[in-house]
């Protein structure tokens, strides 16, 4: 599916936010397979930073949710929306493939592609190290070609001030304010979820995926005091942590020592249907369960019954218990680990 | 050694030293903050250390995460009832003291269960109703505010509308910060056999009601709720996380309890309270925290009375007893050094002595065991540890006779009473001598339906159980251990004869499966009134320098200030006059932040 570039209309700005809560959606599973994939008692550092990463994108697909709500669209989460993978992300960005892959220098390499600042303090550009093995699954939007998700989100916010403008703000947040999710029902990182009603909410809401991603313009820590999801995994390409004055690419912090060893060798991108008939393959399909009835919890939120992410919780913790079971079991004759395949499962 | 002079010098690092700290440091006053053990848990690093000590230590013990330090030793469960010598605590009463503390920063809150019910208001008057025990020269109301303090600071989590009963109350439209934690579903089904089950205590009757307990651990924040300073909201604190170089990757870890079982001994995520959120979030800019400093001496002026300065012995490795002795002087001083270490630090410099009183009453919550299996499989080993009690017992005219009771519901199995699971496993191995697919079939139907409730009994402050020191008892530092002379009354002994018996009939009514067994060996054992059962404690320690109405009967006043020396102060569980059968942790918050609130009026 393509569009043209540009929000003009009201449709516009709902398949953008439509495409933002995708691009959310996309960045965790593989973030979680490469924090489960890391052995119990190895990289705890490194685990911190996924974990760490992992919940702050769940509060932007809530924010990003929120926003499109408020808009008068409908996240979708469920069915064809899952992402699959290998895939492209959302924004239009066509540099890099995302895969599932266990933690591993290479996926430390894109995950900094997906946070790839778009403020003035960017890095160098990194050259990628490709190895699909399946055709990338194209996700929406293809034709937007942002360099980075900043870029995609600077456009909403650009998009939204404009149709207000156009418009006035009541006729573009016509949504209903009862699909809200609060901080009552959600809590994680870098603060509370931005409930959207209007105009400010929503520049507010956008703003804060982008800060907690890429850091302030000329800090590399957030205002909350926290390093920038990019220089987060930078610390561990670097293998060394930032310190609060350093600058972009020159952690003087102390030295994060990273044992790519310890990880179980999850194959890359798996289905099912890797898995012969037996343990593994009942272990992934429950896995698929669980996490496609969580999708359906997250939908049922978003659709106005914030209630719904109460038992969430529980199964996003059951998720971990068995993407791990799955992860520490080899493929026979294969070199390979299973792992999550997180495919949708009605 | 020349050594500034702070505003107020506290002792201990626990929930009561923090309380006064962070009022006091936020009040703009300076303040020392001594603390004998280790600092390990105040950072997130170290926090997760602890909890690595945890997971390779066989025994699980409460201790498990936090081991003995030879310069500031504590009780461990692993030595109660074993002979003098081994353990920190020397028993020289007719029964072993079954309660322990820890002795680093952060304090028991470390290891607490997070149960945090009020005081009723009976409680702060059982002498002038029933003609037992003692009462305070507070009343309820004098302290409700600062139960509202105490349940800001811990983060309570509770229902207001369940838990109004049996005289406690609340100012109109006041609701606690956070949401009730969800009852269990071993609660639900206890419930749904007991609830309404009446109970005739001498004349008193009673419905029993599986009530939901206020809990220091993260839940849903009440969007209504108005901090008795006027703030509104609460936002829920979770890991305590200053981390290296700044990064902080943990604070949002604990923002909710996310039922891991494990409150007791340590908890996971920081979702349960402990008292180092407290101290962090103190004025660092005017707190000094010195730890590894070990209070062994308050200097008296004999003219006046007043404490001139703490002396404290500071060491660097915990393995070796090279120490320094140091001074500490502040205008004011405040001992929080937990009930037992108050006691034997100012017995050792002989200060308050006018009461005779100092390390009397020492007092505990002799807890009575039952546990059973339930009729259908209830999930234990989920969900925190307790969720429930069983409140109706704790107050009413039956107290003249025999002990208030309240009932601990536990969600996790046999573990107290058996240490099931690991006994269950055992137990099918070497007595059953199961294998393979008969011996996790064996466990299968046992452990989710293991069931146990603890009642609590309260016990009366006597002069007779207490802390004393001896010269020939002292630790690696040379600092005095606590000599235990302990027991337990037919007063308490009567009450857990009716808990046994109420007990029995909610088996019945429930349909568990009595497998209660008194003789296992881990606890003492009592023949009283006809029923046989066995007792241990609660860690819930109170007296040791109560507060009173006169000088001449108790060692502090409502505001904790010992009536001897007007600039000493001695605060927490020691204090309490009764204990009622309110696990102490709130009410002595509570207090804390009454104390706090004092030294602000008189530092001004």
């Amino acid at each position: 599916m393509t569009l043209p570039r540009g929000i003009h209309n009201l449709d516009d700005l709902r398949d953008y936010l439509d495409a933002a809560v995708q691009l959310e959606l996309s960045v965790i599973p593989p973030y979680m397979c490469a924090f489960y994939s890391i052995m119990p008692d190895a990289n705890e550092v490194c685990q911190q930073i996924f974990r760490s990463v992992i919940v702050e994108e769940m509060l932007h697909l809530i924010n990003a949710a929120n926003t499109l709500n408020a808009a008068g669209g409908r996240p979708a989460l469920t069915g064809a929306a899952v992402p699959r993978y290998p895939a492209l992300l959302p924004d239009g960005e066509t540099g890099f493939v995302v895969h599932l892959d266990p933690f591993s220098p290479e996926a430390v390499e894109t995950f900094l592609k997906i946070e790839y600042p778009s403020r003035p303090h960017a890095a160098a550009p990194r050259l990628a190290i490709e190895r699909p093995e399946r055709a990338p699954v194209p996700l929406k939007l293809m034709s937007l070609g942002h360099d980075t998700v900043g870029a995609f989100y600077e456009e909403i916010i650009a998009g939204i001030h404009r149709l207000v403008a156009e418009l006035g703000e009541a006729a573009v947040f016509t949504g209903d304010p009862a699909k809200q999710i609060t901080s009552a029902y959600y809590y994680a990182g870098g603060g509370a979820p931005v409930p959207v009603y209007g105009e400010a909410d929503a520049v507010r809401a956008i703003n804060e995926i982008i800060d907690q991603g890429e850091g302030l313009p000329h800090n590399l820590f957030d205002n909350d005091g926290d390093l920038g999801h990019f220089f987060r995994f930078d610390q561990i390409q670097r293998e060394r942590r930032y310190q609060k004055g350093d600058k972009a690419d020159q952690p003087t912090g102390a030295p994060l020592p990273v044992d790519y060893a310890r990880v179980y060798p999850m194959l890359r991108d798996p289905r099912l249907d890797d898995f012969p008939d037996g343990e593994l393959r009942r272990g992934a399909g429950a896995f698929n369960a669980v996490f496609s009835g969580l999708l359906v919890k997250l939908q049922d939120a978003f659709d106005g019954d914030p209630e719904r992410l109460i038992p969430a919780v529980g199964l996003m913790l059951q998720m971990k218990y068995q993407a791990v079971e799955l992860l520490k079991n080899p493929i026979p004759g294969t070199p390979f680990h299973a792992g999550p395949t997180f495919e949708w499962k009605e | 050694m020349s050594e500034a002079r702070y505003d107020v010098v506290i002792v201990g690092a626990g929930i009561a030293g923090s309380i006064v700290a962070k009022e006091l440091t936020r009040a703009g006053k300076n303040v020392l903050l001594l603390e004998a053990g280790v600092s390990t848990d105040m950072t997130w690093d170290g926090y997760q250390s602890s909890l690595a000590t945890f997971y390779t230590d066989l025994g699980k013990d409460p201790e498990a995460p936090y081991p003995d330090n030879p310069n500031a030793p504590q009780p461990d469960v692993d030595d109660i009832g074993k002979p003098n010598g081994a353990g920190y605590f020397i028993e020289i009463g007719a029964q072993p003291y079954g309660s322990t503390y820890v002795r680093r920063a952060g304090g028991t809150t470390l290891h607490w269960l997070g149960t945090c019910p009020r005081m009723l208001p009976e409680d702060f008057a059982i002498q002038r109703l029933y003609s037992v025990g003692r009462d305070w020269p507070i009343s309820y109301d004098e302290l409700e505010r600062d139960y509202q303090f105490a349940e800001m600071e811990i983060g309570v989590s509770a229902d207001v509308e369940e838990q109004a009963f049996l005289g406690i109350h609340f100012p109109p439209g006041y609701v606690y910060p956070m949401r009730k934690i969800p009852q269990s579903f071993s609660d639900h089904t206890l419930g749904a056999g007991v609830n309404g089950m009446e109970v005739d205590l001498g004349g008193t009757k009673r419905q029993l009601y599986v009530r939901s307990s206020p809990q220091g651990r993260n839940s849903i924040p009440n969007p209504s709720y108005v901090s008795p300073r006027g703030e509104k909201g609460y936002t829920p604190v979770g890991a305590v996380d200053p981390g290296a170089e700044g990064q902080r990757y943990a604070k949002d870890l604990g923002q909710r309890c996310a039922g891991n079982t494990n409150c007791i001994p340590i908890c996971p995520i920081q979702a349960k309270y402990n008292a180092l959120k407290t101290l962090m979030s103190a004025d660092r800019a005017r707190l000094e925290i010195r730890t590894k400093s070990v209070a062994s001496k308050i200097n008296v002026d004999p003219a006046s009375g007043r404490v001139t300065s703490i002396e404290y012995k500071a060491y660097a490795d915990p393995a070796s007893p090279e120490h320094e002795v140091r001074r500490a002087t502040g205008t004011f001083y405040v001992l929080a050094a937990h009930a037992v270490e108050n006691a034997k630090l100012m017995l050792a410099s002989g200060v308050a002595p006018t009461s005779g009183q100092v390390g009397c009453n020492l007092m505990d919550h002799p807890v009575l065991l039952k546990w059973g299996l339930m009729p259908v499989d209830v999930g234990s080993y989920r969900g925190p540890l307790s969720t429930s009690g069983i409140e109706d017992l704790r107050g009413g005219p039956f107290r003249a006779h025999h002990s208030a009771l309240r009932g601990e519901i536990g969600n996790d199995g046999w573990n107290w009473p058996t240490g099931a699971p690991m006994s269950t496993a055992l137990q099918g191995i070497n007595q059953l001598n199961l294998f393979g697919r008969a011996l996790r079939d064996y466990i299968a139907g046992i452990v989710p339906r293991q069931f146990r409730i603890a009642f609590l009994v309260e016990q009366l402050a006597s002069s007779t159980n207490r802390v004393t020191i001896d010269p020939q008892w002292v630790d690696a530092l040379g600092n005095y251990r606590p000599v235990i002379q302990y027991n337990i009354d037919d007063y308490s002994l009567a009450g857990m004869a009716v808990a046994n018996r109420v007990c029995n009939a909610m088996f019945q009514r429930t349909g568990i499966e009595d497998w209660t067994n008194p003789d296992n060996g881990l606890h003492t054992v009592v023949e009283f009134d006809g029923e046989r059962f066995a007792w241990g404690g609660a860690g819930h320690f109170a007296g040791t320098h109560i507060m009173g109405s006169s000088p001449r009967n108790s060692v502090v006043d409502s505001f904790q200030r010992t009536w001897d020396h007007d600039n000493l102060y001695a605060v927490g569980g020691g204090s309490m006059p009764t204990v009622a059968t309110s696990n102490p942790t709130l009410t002595l918050a509570a207090l804390s932040f009454r104390t706090a609130r004092e030294l602000v009026r008189r530092l001004q």
